[in-house]
């Protein structure tokens, strides 16, 4: 089922500048799948050399066994929903839900009855008549989304469509977007910074960095098992400790014996340990190989937020019990919960 | 900043004095036949109106309608693509290419309207590429210079207004499944109806009120609005026949000024 | 239209359209180095009618006054202009949009029926024609184009910026020229050129509201135009200015562009 392959995808801008380097990816049909990575990091070049509006410079792209590479945007049957909308500021909704038919030359009434299937869907029906300009944007976000599906793409493309909203809304669409890909049947290509977002909505994330991938993952094991530094600092919070695989399902850093999972290590190879923050147990001092002093607390919400010193070594923890600054405690940590890396170097 | 809005007391005085103030003044002068601007000696007459029905006034009206649709129409036949070709240029410093533009009209309007008249007279400096263009008087060299002339206030406003068109908007159309051709009609043509508009008016009024170029180029044989104002206003001394011509030209420039407004909102085509 | 049509098509289409600006231009440069005072007949290059700018009578006297006219016009109309439209934009809406048509009259507004209403004006409030009329009247059509040029400016810069200097301690005063001119200042200086440009060039105002025997460069050119008063000095004047304010124009936007560059 490989519905959509890039194969070597690489895009080189004038200026030498390689923003895309090299990317290989297979995504399936009907599949919900994020690139996610920082600003800058090539995702939405790929994203525009997929829909057509950036030229490729090597590769291929193969979308349903078909080599789209130099096919026009007009002429793929690829839809997207651009970061700032770019809806037709001279038409309505329905004017601009419309389009995309119309360029079709399809016949009025069947414009008419799929615009309002639609409009239903989206929860814009009363707002067809309204001008771009009056609408709040989570309703522009939604005439977007309208104006992309309604012609029934292979593959809808989606560059940061929530990045202009506020926290509330944002999470809102989420879940409708999330809802509409599965109800709708279409393959979604989702691009943003957002780690939370992707952790959410995403059957898989592929993590991008400087136009390569680090890593193609559910977002569980990009959650529990980040392949690399970048990956483990960049979606969610995580303590990166230097370490040593002393073989036989042991650990070794703080100059200290852990038991871990992982096994594909050589015997004494130089590691990097993941630890995420809620993933420390607080105990009293005398129970534990770690022992940590505190030196500040933020208040989170559910949890409180606890810095603490191991030597020089800085760890965060989250843990929801109060403790005192200045405090001494000790932390416990499950071996499934130490994961291994190698190191970058 | 609302300390500001003092300013505006100002502004509403200056602008009320050179422009609503004379507009009363005019009317006035039309409705009356007495010479000079002593108010007193006033009498109401509308002889003015009258006379407007003599054919000399009616060709001169004809005249500025006929050569200013011409002029207009030619300048947005040209002026559209040629907006529409710079703004798709590939040269980075788009400034440079608009300072090609407006420069010519840094030339002195008058001088400019000499080179055409001497280009076009039979015996000119052309004769030694050996042309003769030989078409002084002619209606054609009140066009070509007119053209001349007024191109740019057409290429200007509605190059803004193509500048407007957002890039990611053309993508979407594209996205969506539209060709150039299909993209240009209903996308980028409705977008730039504001520039299309000012640049029409821009075009429009000056070419219906010269009086310099059907004068020159016209070896006076062809009369305009314009002309008929100036010879009022300088020759006869007629001011009341002179205000009522202007008045009705003013009227008529006000409510293209609403047209204007009505599709750019903050006069940025202008 | 195909890509290939339109590679065909653009060329001619931007050659008709600078044929066109710029065939007036080459033949006033022409005449203006051609030693015949016949316009139809070439006999040589020759400088001289660019030292007759200096020696002609009557036309270093119609220049001087052009230029006294423009400068002042330009400062005056750039000061004002630029006021009023702080003024305009600290309006919102009906009242901003109804002000703003309203400053804009005499951009939109047929020369000859400005013309008119000026010399009516004038004549009513009892002006005597010759300098003063032709200062009022520049600096009345020239403070259009500084409003249009600066109220873009204004209303990009975020308000707060004032109110901010205000806040830590500038006056009223301070806050204008030290925050919130330098924001504006590009606008200013185009305002400011247009302004000029207009000024310098301005023939059918200043020939409506002249008097006295003060006339401008325009108003002497229609006058001897065809006739024997006339020199080809005027040929020359007009080239070495139009050569002057292109180079003002390719200087400043060659510094903006520098400067947008090295942000």
């Amino acid at each position: 089922m490989n519905f959509i392959q890039l194969k070597n995808l690489t895009k080189v801008f004038d200026n030498n500048e390689a923003v895309v380097k090299n990317i290989n990816l297979t995504i399936n049909k009907n599949e919900f799948v994020t690139l996610l990575g920082p600003s800058g990091c090539g995702k939405t070049t790929i994203l525009r050399m997929i829909g057509g509006f950036t030229e490729v410079t090597s590769g291929q792209i193969i979308l349903d066994e078909e080599d789209i590479t130099n096919l026009a945007a007009n002429h793929r049957k690829i839809n997207t929903v651009f970061q700032n909308y770019a809806l037709f500021p001279h038409l309505n909704v329905f004017e601009n839900i419309a389009f995309g038919l119309k360029v079709k030359k399809l016949p009025p009434e069947e414009i008419k009855q799929k615009v309002d299937k639609v409009l239903t869907l989206v929860k814009l029906t009363e707002y067809q008549e309204r001008k771009i300009k009056s609408l709040s944007g989570g309703q522009k976000q939604r005439v977007a989304v309208a104006r992309a599906i309604i012609n029934e793409p292979k593959l809808l493309l989606l560059d940061e469509p929530l990045s202009a909203l506020d926290l509330k809304l944002r999470q809102e669409l989420q879940y409708e977007l999330k809802d509409m890909q599965k109800h709708l049947e279409i393959t979604f290509l989702f691009v943003t910074h957002d780690q939370e977002e992707a952790l959410t909505m995403s059957d898989r994330i592929v993590v991008i960095n400087n136009g390569e991938i680090q890593q193609i993952g559910t977002p569980e094991s990009i959650y529990n098992e980040p392949k690399n530094k970048f990956v483990a600092a960049f979606i969610g919070e995580s303590n990166i400790i230097a370490g040593q695989y002393l073989g036989s399902k042991k650990v070794k850093f703080f100059d200290l014996e852990f038991e871990c999972v992982d096994t594909e290590f050589a015997l004494n190879e130089k590691v990097d340990v993941v630890i995420r923050p809620e993933d420390f147990d607080v105990v009293s001092s005398e129970k534990a190989k770690i022992v940590v002093k505190v030196d500040d607390i933020v208040f989170k919400g559910v949890h409180y937020e606890v810095i603490a010193y191991y030597g020089d070594f800085e760890l965060v923890i989250h843990t929801l019990e109060h403790l005192q600054i200045g405090k001494v405690i000790g932390l416990t940590i499950d071996p499934f919960e130490i994961h291994l890396m190698k190191t970058d170097e | 900043m609302n300390k500001f809005k003092k300013i505006n007391i100002f502004a509403l005085g200056w602008n009320g004095l050179f422009i609503i103030v004379p507009l009363v003044l005019m009317t006035i002068l039309s409705f009356s036949t007495t010479r000079g601007f002593s108010l007193q000696e006033i009498e109401f007459s509308l002889s003015n109106f009258s006379k407007l029905t003599e054919s000399f006034y009616f060709i001169a009206f004809k005249n500025s309608l006929k050569y200013s649709f011409i002029t207009t129409f030619i300048c947005l036949l040209i002026g559209y693509p040629t907006a529409f070709i710079l703004s798709k240029s590939p040269i980075k410093n788009k400034n440079l290419l608009l300072i090609l533009i407006i420069l010519p009209s840094v030339s002195n309007l008058l001088l400019r309207v000499l080179a055409w008249e001497k280009s076009f007279a039979a015996n000119s400096i052309l004769n030694y590429l050996g042309i003769s263009l030989n078409l002084l008087g002619t209606d054609l060299a009140i066009i070509i210079g007119m053209v001349s002339i007024y191109l740019p206030f057409m290429i200007l406003p509605i190059y803004s207004s193509l500048e407007k068109v957002e890039n990611s908007v053309l993508d979407a159309a594209k996205d969506l499944g539209a060709t150039k051709l299909f993209t240009f009609k209903k996308v980028i043509l409705p977008l730039t109806v504001p520039g299309i508009i000012s640049g029409i008016v821009l075009t429009l009024l000056p070419s219906a009120t010269t009086f310099v170029i059907p004068l020159r180029l016209g070896n006076g044989k062809v009369l305009l609005i314009g002309n008929i104002i100036e010879q009022s206003f300088k020759k006869t001394f007629n001011f009341n026949m002179g205000s009522l011509i202007s008045l009705i030209l003013m009227i008529l420039i006000l409510s293209f000024m609403v047209l204007i407004f009505k599709y750019d909102r903050e006069g940025e085509t202008l | 239209m195909s890509k290939k049509r339109y590679r065909l098509v653009s060329p001619l289409i931007l050659t008709v359209t600078f044929s066109l600006l710029y065939f007036p231009l080459l033949i006033i440069a022409a005449l203006s180095v051609n030693s015949s005072k016949l316009d139809y007949k070439f006999t040589g290059l020759s400088w001289k009618w660019y030292k007759e700018i200096f020696t002609h009578n009557g036309l270093l006297e119609v220049i001087k006054t052009t230029w006294i006219i423009a400068i002042l016009a330009t400062i005056l109309s750039t000061i004002i202009g630029t006021l009023f439209a702080l003024g305009i934009n600290s309006l919102r809406a009906k009242k901003r949009k109804r002000l703003l048509m309203l400053n804009v009259v005499p951009l939109i507004n047929a020369d000859i029926v400005t013309a008119v209403s000026l010399s009516v004006i004038f004549s009513f409030l009892g002006i005597t024609f010759g300098y003063p009329t032709l200062l009022l009247a520049h600096v009345f059509f020239c403070i259009p184009f500084v409003v249009i040029s600066v109220l873009p400016k204004l209303s990009e810069i975020d308000e707060d910026i004032y109110f901010a200097a205000r806040d830590l301690g500038m006056s009223k005063f301070e806050a204008i020229i030290k925050v919130v001119i330098p924001h504006i200042k590009t606008g200013i200086i185009t305002g400011a050129l247009m302004a000029f440009t207009m000024s310098i060039d301005d023939f059918v105002i200043s020939y409506f509201v002249q008097g006295n025997g003060v006339n401008n460069f325009s108003i002497w050119l229609y006058s001897a135009m065809g006739r024997k008063s006339f020199t080809p000095a005027a040929y020359a004047y007009n080239t070495l200015v139009t050569i002057l304010i292109f180079a003002i124009i390719i200087f400043i936007s060659s510094k903006n562009n520098i400067k947008r560059r090295g942000r």
